[in-house]
């Protein structure tokens, strides 16, 4: 007890030195918080979500206002309140404050729930007529304070700190009523008698006093507005008269607390202050800056500025209202300025709607707590700061499965902890608001605001926690946000043999060579008749030149970005029309098959080897030979068939280079296709899943022995996590999600050669209850036999994680109606603009669910990528490529699961379209390419001293032949010397030899002659 | 006695060493001149069978004041004092010689109406909308096959000399490089852009989706 008491008067002389040095901003500091420039990384680490703890002494509370949850207190002589008399003269308001949560008479209830969530403090308010019914401090009403001694032992007993709000909106009838409330000077000192009491007779237990709570809602929507009582309408005067006194009360207040309580109680005051919070319609203009200024000023500043700044209203609140604002005088200005003891921050609903609550000034209202929380550390010079409040509300439907609201809180807790972390904010508190569902002011019971679920209408008005309440208490146990979703990074390598690829759709085969001057016949003559045009000479034919590969323009610049990227693979698709025009094999197009197995060869001469996909549908075109799709396309049996007989030909044509086949990309996604009725839907599956067995078939049977490749059918496979974790429908939702969107493709190839049981089950049961329609088709025992095992590996297009939630379908007919899903998309993570969340771990949780399934395949990974807006620095698609392969790395070296090929999706993108290119659609690189083709280079992420293992890629014998094939001009060159020499050489030997022989024959002729020819020489 | 033979294999070496510097190295040596050559044409990519330019119609042919074509959304065809987004062009060749003209903002053709004026129409006809491009005096010069008459900018004048002399003046353009990299590129539709905050609602970020579709990115292009 007294280290806790040495502990709070070293903080309390560290705050009063503080309040003396510190400087404070100046108005209109903050609006710097606009000028910054947002060009900062989407992906850098003070942006991402923070996964870490909040200061070791931060303070965890929850809070509620004494007219919201209280009750009706008829049994211990309550005075009516302005709020009682205000519901019971309007309609709208009609079932009162009767229907309550009670807290008066079940405030054990509240103790418990108090407990369950383990807070460090309870912020609830003491009401005002419940003290002293006609609001002047004469006699006090026994059982009111009573209650309150209650609580503070309570919460005393359980080490629970109360954070105790004097004034929470409800004021004595009385003194509206003689007084006319708050328009009255007289007020000031009225309330000071009220809190004198209080600090009196509650102070010894209380630590921290908040005066008034959220002032500017009482002046503006009591005033203002009317929304709030006393409900008064338009009187621009009469607002900034209530606000005015409300300043001056709370500042009398302050004094009255320092002068006579302070020395004792050693407790600390300050008066919550809400506002909205406001971005620039056009970032970074400075025109819109300044409204957003304006805005804040009218709001928080009205009563921020005299309160922490400089004792006078803010200047921008002086010029814009026509009305007349109330004027501090010199000596007023000093009395007020510098009355708190801590900055107490409301930021909630209350504040943001409806949006008559604040002055737009055409800019865009933000939800952005962090922001607003560094407006304030530059307006009032970084003040300590209590969120005296903060959360949003539900719809009055919801009772305890409150998903939004944990992602809400999430988001905002994050932002409370990057404003520590990273903006030096000094947050010591945060109150979650509301413990209980309650009154809603203007909304009434139409919303709710608790941790715990209320049905009013019950009798014992059971406290029940709701899924938000169960968030809470976690996060309050381990004091942040500790890292449990993801394991750290490791350090490793893929295998060599692991192929880094890149994917691209349907290649456009170009018709035509696009250089035709090898391949035309004719002979031209040019300018005949001064018109510089071309004539041909009729009658005359050159011979041509035999047609290249090199001819087609397009491979050569494919071929350019492929060797830029530094990939091992190249996953590239067939347009099944343009093969075959007539969807029959007799006709085949082979202009447009040899510009297929060109890019094939001139990959594979760059040593890039291809991954061909043979069918690959899109929402706006389906891919198949229009005299199919007359025919009924996918819905008719036959289209199978044609497919086979269509694969046969690309495996005969081009199987010889091509060892990764992919039959069909993605026949998951056809449903969006044929979803005239749930049964098209399954229909078309079906003939899908019979047209891939087929195809395979037929490689096994007729192309493996002597080619040896691979083929397998590619699925759209994002992993599914429930959106809310405290919920069993959320988790049964995401698994069943699973299950209708990837087993309903691989169990019939990798498992059992039928449709998943548990798909089955649930389209079956909800036939029996008349909720669907749908029926799933059946496999003949053959089909089954051709199913099952009909792939060679298993191919994934998997981009990100969704976030699944149960919600009951009734509306028969279509296909994504049979399995109850609905999906949240997580505010608090990176996400792109098409809404694609990275969630990394999300793949490694996809690989081990197929392992667990399907047993030990081979993986490939066969599209992963994300749009980026950015032309050239995509660092998102950097980070997203980092995370999702490091999470396959994971995957590979910790669950021994055989990743064999990662292929980033996707080399180029087209114009209009979201930005999910290595490219750009005129062929520029981004710079996600230097990063990916890095990653390949190093094999993953080895270790920092490790020698790269695969340097050595191209193997033992053939560094002769690079050898040979750098240095050819050199060979010829020394070729060419080599056999000059030897020519002169032997030239040089030859003559010498003949030369030798005539002396010889000389010699023999006259061999006295030796002698003297020996004379003559010597 | 070797001497003679071994000094004449390091000649014939250098020589050879000096040819095949030449012929290898001679690209190199080449380039910078062969953009003078190719003329500033090539230099602003002619080559290319789609360019993104400004057409600057100049003097002392065209208008008394230099502006840039542009065609407006209600499908008249105007002229920019200023060079900005809203003058950009795209000039595709549609066959040998034959260009269709673009204007990017607007989304319309440069067409020709029966009478010679110059409009801009939503849906290209090979007819009225492609035009020959020729160059003259430096100039780009564009004519309407169909209707034998060149382009000019200033519409009510042309009629009149149609109708007066029987010729018309044409119009002479350069063709500008966009001035920022940016117009060029490609804008993003705006349905990917972030929404409002949904303040009256209790899920403000839209994080729960009324559509349950399921959508890829390898699928839904």
């Amino acid at each position: 007890m007294s280290s806790r008491a040495l502990q709070r008067s070293v903080m309390l002389s560290a705050l009063i030195l503080l309040r003396a040095t510190a400087a404070g901003g100046l108005p209109g500091d903050g609006s710097a918080v606009w000028a910054e420039n947002p060009s900062v990384s989407p992906v850098d680490a003070s942006q991402l979500f923070v996964y870490d703890t909040f200061p070791e002494n931060f303070l965890w509370g929850v809070g509620t206002g004494a007219f919201q949850v209280e009750g009706s207190c008829e049994e211990d002589g309550k005075g009516p309140s302005i709020w009682d008399r205000f519901i019971h003269a309007r309609p709208r308001h009609v079932n009162g404050i009767n229907g309550s949560s009670d807290s008066c008479l079940f405030l054990d209830k509240d103790l418990s729930a108090l407990d369950f969530l383990g807070v460090s403090f309870y912020q609830f308010s003491i009401s005002w007529p419940r003290l002293f019914p006609d609001g002047t401090v004469a006699a006090a009403n026994p059982d009111g304070v009573r209650y309150y001694q209650t609580l503070l032992d309570a919460l005393a007993r359980r080490n629970i700190e109360p954070v105790v709000t004097l004034f929470h909106w409800d004021l004595p009838w009385e003194l509206q009523e003689r007084y006319g409330g708050w328009q009255n000077e007289s007020m000031v000192d009225l309330f000071n008698s009220y809190a004198t009491y209080c600090f009196q007779t509650f102070g010894d237990r209380v630590r921290y006093w908040i005066t008034i709570h959220n002032p500017y809602l009482v002046a503006w929507h009591g005033y203002g507005t009317g929304m709030h009582a006393p409900g008064q309408k338009g009187n621009l005067a009469a607002v900034y008269t209530v606000g005015h006194n409300l300043i001056k009360a709370h500042s009398k207040v302050w004094h009255t607390y320092d002068r006579n309580f302070r020395p004792r109680q050693r407790g600390w005051l300050s008066i919550t202050l809400g506002s909205h919070w406001i971005e620039p319609s056009r970032p970074g203009h400075a025109g819109d800056a300044l409204r957003c200024q304006q805005s804040l000023a009218s709001v928080l500043g009205w009563f921020a500025e005299p309160i922490h700044g400089g004792g006078d209203y803010p200047a921008a609140l002086k010029r814009t209202p026509p009305a007349r604002l109330p004027a501090f005088s010199e000596a007023e200005r000093r009395e007020v300025s510098g009355t708190a003891d801590f900055f107490a921050f409301s930021f909630g609903p209350s504040n943001f709607k409806p949006p008559s609550t604040m002055a737009k000034m055409g800019q865009n209202v933000s939800l952005n707590l962090r922001r607003a929380l560094n407006w304030i550390k530059l307006e009032y010079g970084n003040p300590r700061i209590l969120i005296a409040e903060n959360g949003w509300f539900t719809d009055g439907y919801v009772s305890t499965e409150d998903t939004t609201a944990i992602y809400i809180m999430k988001n905002f807790l994050n932002q409370v902890l990057q404003a520590i972390k990273f903006d030096g904010i000094q947050v010591f508190g945060y109150t979650a608001w509301s413990l209980l569902d309650g009154f809603e002011w203007q909304d009434a019971y139409s919303t709710r605001r608790g941790l715990f679920y209320v049905d009013f209408n019950s009798e014992q008005k059971e406290r029940k926690p709701k899924t938000s309440a169960y968030y809470y208490k976690q996060i309050i146990r381990e004091n942040g946000f500790t890292l449990q979703e993801s394991t750290p990074d490791v350090q490793g390598q893929f295998p060599c043999d692991f192929s880094w690829g890149v994917t691209e759709s349907v290649l456009k085969p170009e018709f035509m060579a696009s250089s035709p001057q090898f391949t035309d016949p004719h002979l031209y003559l040019w300018n005949a008749t001064g018109n510089r045009l071309l004539h041909r000479v009729e009658g005359v034919r050159l011979k041509t030149r035999a047609a290249q590969c090199t001819d087609f323009v397009s491979i050569k610049r494919q071929v350019e970005m492929l060797v830029r990227m530094k990939v091992t693979h190249y996953r590239f698709a067939l347009d099944w029309a343009s093969v075959l025009p007539t969807g029959d094999v007799s006709v085949v197009n082979r202009q447009v098959l040899r510009y297929y197995r060109c890019v094939v060869s001139e990959a594979l001469k760059v040593g890039i080897s291809s991954m061909v996909t043979l069918y690959y549908p899109t929402h706006a075109h389906l891919g198949l030979p229009t005299p199919l799709l007359r025919s009924g396309g996918w819905l008719n049996a036959s289209t199978a068939e044609a497919f086979a007989d269509y694969a046969g030909l690309c495996f005969r044509e081009l199987g010889d280079l091509v060892k990764l086949w992919i039959t069909i990309n993605e026949p998951n996604r056809l449903s969006d296709v044929y979803n005239r009725t749930s049964n098209d839907t399954y229909r078309a599956a079906h003939n899908l899943l019979l047209a891939h067995a087929h195809a395979w078939h037929l490689y096994d049977g007729r192309f493996r022995r002597a080619q040896r490749g691979a083929v397998s059918l590619s699925l759209h496979s994002d992993w599914a996590e429930p959106a809310n974790p405290y919920v069993d429908s959320h988790r049964d939702a995401a698994e069943r999600f699973l299950q209708f969107e990837i087993a309903w493709f691989a169990d019939p190839l990798f498992k059992s050669g039928d449709y998943p049981p548990a798909m089955r089950d649930y389209i079956a049961s909800k036939r029996r209850r008349g909720l669907s329609g749908s029926a799933l088709p059946a496999f003949s025992p053959a089909e089954r036999a051709l199913l099952r095992g009909a792939a060679d590996f298993c191919a994934l297009n998997h981009f990100t994680t969704r976030f699944v939630m149960h919600e009951p379908r009734r509306r028969a007919g279509r296909h994504d109606a049979d399995r109850d899903v609905q999906f949240l998309q997580d505010v608090t993570r990176p996400g792109s603009p098409s809404r694609l969340a990275v969630v990394p771990w999300g793949a490694r949780k996809m690989l081990r669910w197929i392992r667990q399934r399907y047993g030990d395949l081979d993986v490939y990974i066969t599209a992963s990528g994300i749009d980026d807006p950015a032309l050239e620095k995509d660092q998102l698609r950097g980070y997203y490529l980092q995370k999702y392969v490091q999470e396959a790395l994971k995957a590979y070296l910790i669950d021994k699961i055989k990743v064999k090929g990662y292929y980033a999706f996707k080399l180029t993108e087209e114009k209009s379209k979201p930005r999910f290119g290595f490219f750009t659609s005129d062929f520029r690189a981004k710079s996600s390419t230097q990063f990916y083709s890095k990653l390949i280079s190093s094999g993953g992420f080895p270790l920092e001293n490790s020698i790269p293992r695969c340097s050595q890629t191209p193997s033992t014998e053939c560094t002769v032949c690079l050898f040979l094939l750098q240095k050819k001009p050199l060979i010829f060159f020394g070729c060419c010397l080599f056999s000059t020499l030897l020519l002169l050489l032997s030239i040089t030997i030859f003559h010498r030899h003949k030369r030798r022989k005539i002396w010889k024959a000389k010699d023999l002729q006259n061999i006295p002659l030796k002698k003297g020819h020996n004379r003559v020489l010597s | 006695m070797w001497s003679a033979p071994s000094g004449c294999v390091v000649a014939r070496a250098l020589v050879l060493a000096v040819l095949w510097l030449t012929v290898a190295g001679s690209p190199l040596a080449r380039r910078p001149l062969a953009l003078s050559d190719q003329g500033p044409h090539l230099h602003y990519g002619w080559g290319q069978p789609i360019r993104l330019r400004h057409l600057y119609a100049a003097g002392p042919y065209g208008l008394s004041n230099n502006c840039f074509l542009r065609i407006h959304s209600d499908g008249t065809v105007g002229c920019e004092e200023n060079q900005s987004e809203h003058s950009l062009l795209e000039i595709r060749a549609v066959a040998l010689k034959t260009v269709a003209i673009k204007d990017i903002n607007s989304v319309r053709y440069l067409c020709m109406s029966a009478d010679g004026k110059m409009q801009g129409l939503a849906h290209y006809s090979e007819e009225d909308c492609a035009f020959k491009e020729e160059i003259n005096y430096g100039y780009n010069v564009y004519s309407s096959p169909k209707h034998r008459l060149p382009v000019a900018l200033s519409g009510a004048k042309a009629k009149q000399q149609v109708l007066n002399k029987g010729t018309v003046q044409p119009s002479y353009f350069l063709p500008m490089l966009p001035k920022t990299s940016e117009g060029t590129r490609d804008q993003l539709e705006s349905d990917v852009f972030p929404l409002p905050l949904e303040t009256d609602s209790m899920d403000p970020f839209r994080m729960v989706s009324e559509a349950e579709l399921v959508k890829s990115p390898s699928f839904q292009k």
